[in-house]
């Protein structure tokens, strides 16, 4: 029994052009993040500027594929595995598209810095960043390869990310206690560690996607609040 | 935890020599509306005349196997198949009212089963089938105009009307909508949705769609067997067998 393809041919091709449209979306979004982080690494403002006016694009591509999926929802009304891909396809593209605003909020705050950056947090967060990117791109792979096996794998490679984001959040705020005057810096290097951080729960939540398009079954993180953990010993007694 | 109204076990039917039912095991749930979808020629239409014994008018048709409703056995030549019917009202693809006024349309079943004691009586249940049935409000100055003069959606409902008019438990519909405009289609599924509250309904229907809308539990048939039974929204989004899968996506039919 031929399972692959739908008895209308045009159904197919829309279905591919969707995938196509976020494997294109998803490579933007992660070469946005590997110049972002260039970027930062050489506190180049031209290459940052290239990365800010790159985000037009992802934008644009955002909306298109957005017209796509609203357009075969009402023409195809689809059911189990194109109605699970299209649903994910929906909420993929929005993620993508934050994603991308992440690494183009990397690059804004280092066209705008002006500052000599403390080494050891940059290298830190340009490693964290790295690691992101490499998320991004298996994200992708596990949704060109449609495998849930691969999405969960990167889903739970978050959770490296939240620990690098406690530990130069924590370095960071040392710096700043030990030597005020790098208060101006640090305090851009900890947007930018957040955007990193925000920009890894997005892939996750892709990889929950990918997970629930494939296998019909969600992947929930039900686990604590690791940021609200560690930071809670903060909070003031009254 | 429903209450199961009707339940099969290994039914086979038999047309002379070819068989179009293959052991079909289904359980029905009281108050729910089950959608039995499938390819043309799969059998789910030969499935839904076996619960009113309607397979009984075709001479070459044998059936075999257990059919239990509120736990007593249909599937014997003791049981007496006019009262049967009388508890399993039926809506077909194409309104088929009889050539009478509309109010004749609705009191013909509970006159010939004596339901009705009275004059009074009869039109007491007449308005209230139609009412139950959404067409009273439309029809009420015009009740011994011919049925055959209303729309075909209208024509639709007054045969639901007839069904419900000799106060059966079970209402089975063999793709009530196919002839339908979508409008007409969606007064029908709203009506299915609110008779569930008194009735059991079983639907037959070639529209994933309105299966989805409509129904609590769907069961899908391919070649005479029951492939996979199941909660409407679990089918839907995610069944368990490939061939489910293959018809409701397009992928096979």
């Amino acid at each position: 029994m031929e399972q692959d393809t739908h008895i209308v041919k045009s159904y197919d091709e829309e279905m591919k052009e969707i995938n196509n449209s976020i494997l294109d979306i998803g490579s933007l979004v992660e070469n946005q993040l590997k110049e972002a982080l260039g970027a930062l690494k050489n506190q180049d403002t031209e290459l940052a500027d290239k990365v800010i006016q790159a985000d037009n694009l992802i934008d644009e591509k955002f909306r298109q594929l957005d017209q796509k999926l609203v357009l075969i929802l009402g023409k195809r009304q689809p059911m189990a595995t194109d109605l699970r891909t299209i649903f994910s396809a929906i909420k993929m593209n929005k993620d993508l598209e934050r994603l991308g605003d992440h690494s183009t909020n990397i690059a804004k705050r280092t066209a705008m810095i002006e500052l000599v950056l403390p080494e050891k947090p940059v290298r830190d967060i340009l490693r964290m960043g790295e690691h992101v990117r490499v998320m991004i791109a298996k994200v992708i792979q596990s949704f060109v390869n449609f495998s849930a096996e691969e999405a969960k794998i990167v889903w739970e490679m978050d959770e490296e990310i939240d620990d690098e984001y406690l530990g130069i959040l924590r370095q960071l705020l040392t710096y700043m206690m030990e030597d005020p005057k790098r208060i101006s810096a640090c305090t851009n290097l900890l947007y930018m560690v957040k955007d990193l951080e925000r920009a890894g729960d997005y892939v996750q939540n892709i990889a929950e996607d990918i997970y629930y398009a494939v296998s019909g079954e969600p992947l929930y993180n039900d686990g604590p609040d690791r940021e609200w953990e560690a930071i809670k010993p903060l909070k003031k007694k009254k | 935890m429903k209450n199961i109204k009707i339940s099969s076990k290994n039914v086979n039917v038999h047309y002379g020599a070819k068989q179009a039912l293959h052991s079909v095991s289904l359980n029905i749930n009281e108050n729910e509306v089950t959608s039995l979808i499938g390819p043309s020629g799969c059998g789910k239409s030969t499935f839904l005349r076996c619960i009113n014994r309607m397979n009984d008018l075709i001479d070459i048709c044998k059936v075999d196997g257990s059919i239990t409703v509120d736990n007593e056995e249909i599937i014997s030549d003791e049981v007496d198949v006019v009262s049967l019917r009388s508890k399993i009202g039926m809506v077909f693809q194409k309104p088929n009212p009889f050539p009478k006024s509309i109010f004749d349309n609705v009191a013909y079943g509970p006159t010939i089963h004596g339901i009705a004691e009275s004059k009074t009586d009869l039109e007491e249940i007449v308005h209230s089938s139609l009412k139950r049935a959404g067409l009273l409000k439309e029809v009420k100055d015009r009740l011994h105009e011919p049925g055959t003069s209303l729309s075909g959606g209208q024509q639709q409902r007054l045969c639901i009307a007839r069904a419900i008019a000799v106060n059966p438990d079970i209402i089975l519909m063999d793709e009530p909508c196919s002839a339908l405009d979508p409008i007409a289609t969606a007064i029908i599924e709203e009506l299915i949705d609110e008779l569930k509250a008194n009735y059991t309904i079983v639907i037959v229907t070639h529209s994933m769609q309105q299966a989805a809308r409509v129904s609590q539990r769907t069961g899908f048939f391919h070649l005479g067997e029951l492939i996979e039974t199941g909660d409407t929204q679990k089918i839907f989004t995610n069944p368990d067998n490939e061939k489910t899968q293959g018809y409701i996506t397009g992928r096979f039919g």
